[in-house]
């Protein structure tokens, strides 16, 4: 899932009629400070990154001023929450709270629903899966034909259940149908607004909200401007978008990158690709309970060009100062495997030549099978590096494959 | 545009393109490039007087080639290294 950026969710919810505090984002302290005059009342700075309890980790500060708000907003830049980066705050009004509610929408693909739904709290303002072990009878949920879509009537019926007050229920069943046009329009996966504040005032405004898209749907909508759609916690990499080119530039087979640990501060990281989900992260641990840290999660499956492989082998080879390349497909692969030999032999001809002794482990099952582990023999026989290739021999034996990757690196680093 | 002239032959496939330097093929007995593109690509190759040809146009090579890369590693590994497959990745080359 796609997620959006607080600030961009806001942007949607006005686009349907939803009522959002008066702000705007900021990355500078003089933008923070200029967007807090404008507002002319004490405001809330909140960083916006992609984690959740950012209150509790100091992302969530107040300002009553904007000489304050400034403030805030240098102290927030640059600073980590949770381990991200906050590169832009969002400078909103403060509100006056009377009470929270909860509003979301997401898609149950579970067998029994498979479908949108609808939930309504009302109480707010924390986790809704909390208030609905403490207080069940506050929450309500119902689930949505999308070809029938989400009616007003439904929405009052949601409401009531939950028990909100009866002077309300008009304003937020408003609320909840905006809400799921705002779901269907741009093939949302969850669209969620917590705290829906009444304020002292008696209006409705979505406080938070946290908005994610369907990353098959992504490319329905280039105006919400989503570089990679793939769920991340963090903004993608050059070598992340890079990879997300590759995939979309050609629907042959699939293949996935990301990087890993930017800031790692030179600690030796190994490159790692992997044929098979499930088989692929039982690699990556067993690499991983051998004290090697990996500097990438890369797949490629579903019968894939060599020329697609070469890109992504190039892609994880393009990543600074690897220590060591390790290609784990513990699945016995429907797919003809000597197209992954010619596009991992083309990048490694191309990049191993000048760093001698680098470490190369290999494990490709499936389809012609021997052809394959014979022409990686050859081609990195000719090649300056340490390597080793296994068949299907060796899905059980994983711990043998790792242990010899490790000791190749130990052997690789002591070298260097 | 596709070319093809007569010391190399050039085409350009979905995603790159095919570059063959013809002119130390006379001396390449082994044709692995040939046989390489028989058994992994989509055979798109003959021999013609010694040295390998297109069988079609090449801007139907260019539909038919499935990027295997194999007769460029053939070529490298067993023939006189004349052919350069060219995959664009910009950035990543700059690196």
């Amino acid at each position: 899932m796609a997620r959006l950026f607080e600030y961009q969710g806001k942007q949607l919810l006005e686009e349907v009629g939803i009522t959002v505090p008066g702000g705007a984002v900021a990355a500078s302290k003089e933008e923070a400070m200029a967007i807090a005059q404008a507002q002319g009342v004490p405001v809330v700075l909140k960083a916006q990154v992609w984690s959740t309890g950012r209150s509790k980790a100091g992302g969530v500060t107040f300002a009553s001023d904007p000489a304050q708000a400034a403030a805030a907003a240098e102290k927030l830049l640059g600073s980590a929450i949770k381990g991200f980066p906050v590169r832009e705050v969002l400078v909103e009004r403060q509100l006056a709270i009377e009470c929270e509610y909860y509003a979301g929408i997401i898609v149950d693909d579970s067998f029994r629903v498979r479908a949108p739904v609808v939930i309504f709290s009302s109480e707010g303002g924390v986790d809704v899966e909390e208030i609905a072990a403490r207080a069940p009878q506050k929450v309500a949920r119902v689930a949505v034909d999308p070809l029938q879509g989400f009616s007003y009537p439904a929405a009052l019926d949601l409401i009531r259940q939950a028990g909100a007050p009866k002077q309300v229920h008009d304003a937020l069943a408003g609320v909840l149908v905006r809400l799921y046009q705002l779901f269907a329009r741009y093939d949302a996966r969850s669209v969620e607004i917590n705290p829906l504040v009444l304020t002292q005032s008696g209006e409705l405004v979505a406080a938070d909200c946290r908005i994610s898209i369907d990353d098959a749907s992504v490319q329905r909508h280039p105006e919400l401007a989503i570089e990679v759609a793939r769920e991340s916690d963090s903004l993608p990499s050059e070598l992340d978008k890079l990879a997300w080119g590759i995939e979309v530039k050609d629907y042959r087979g699939s293949s996935f990158f990301a990087e890993f640990g930017q800031e790692n501060g030179g600690e030796p990281r190994i490159g790692f690709h992997a044929i098979g989900g499930g088989g692929a992260l039982l690699a990556a641990d067993t690499l991983m309970r051998r004290g090697m840290r990996l500097a990438n999660f890369a797949e490629t499956s579903g019968n894939p060009p060599a020329s697609k492989v070469y890109r992504i082998a190039r892609t994880i080879l393009a990543i600074p100062d690897l220590a060591g390349y390790c290609l784990l497909g513990p699945v016995l692969a429907s797919q003809d495997q000597w197209h992954h030999a010619h596009g991992l032999l083309k990048a490694f001809r191309e990049m191993l030549p000048g760093r001698p002794g680098f470490p190369v482990v290999i494990m490709l099952a499936g389809n012609k099978e021997e052809e394959t582990l014979d022409l990686l023999r050859r081609g990195l026989g000719a090649l300056p590096v340490r390597y080793a290739v296994y068949g299907r021999d060796y899905i059980y034996r994983l711990d043998q494959v790792a242990d010899q990757m490790k000791a190749f690196l130990d052997a690789y680093l002591a070298e260097s | 545009m596709p070319t093809l002239q007569k010391a190399e032959i050039t085409f350009e496939t979905r995603t790159g393109s095919v570059h063959i330097d013809l002119s130390p093929c006379a001396e390449c007995d082994t044709y692995a490039c040939v046989k390489a593109c028989s058994l992994y690509g989509s055979n798109i190759f003959r021999l013609t007087g010694g040295l390998p040809a297109l069988k079609m146009p090449v801007q139907e090579a260019g539909k038919q080639c499935i990027e295997c890369l194999a007769c460029e590693l053939a070529c490298q590994m067993d023939g006189l290294d004349a052919i350069t497959i060219r995959l664009p990745i910009a950035e990543v080359e700059k690196a």
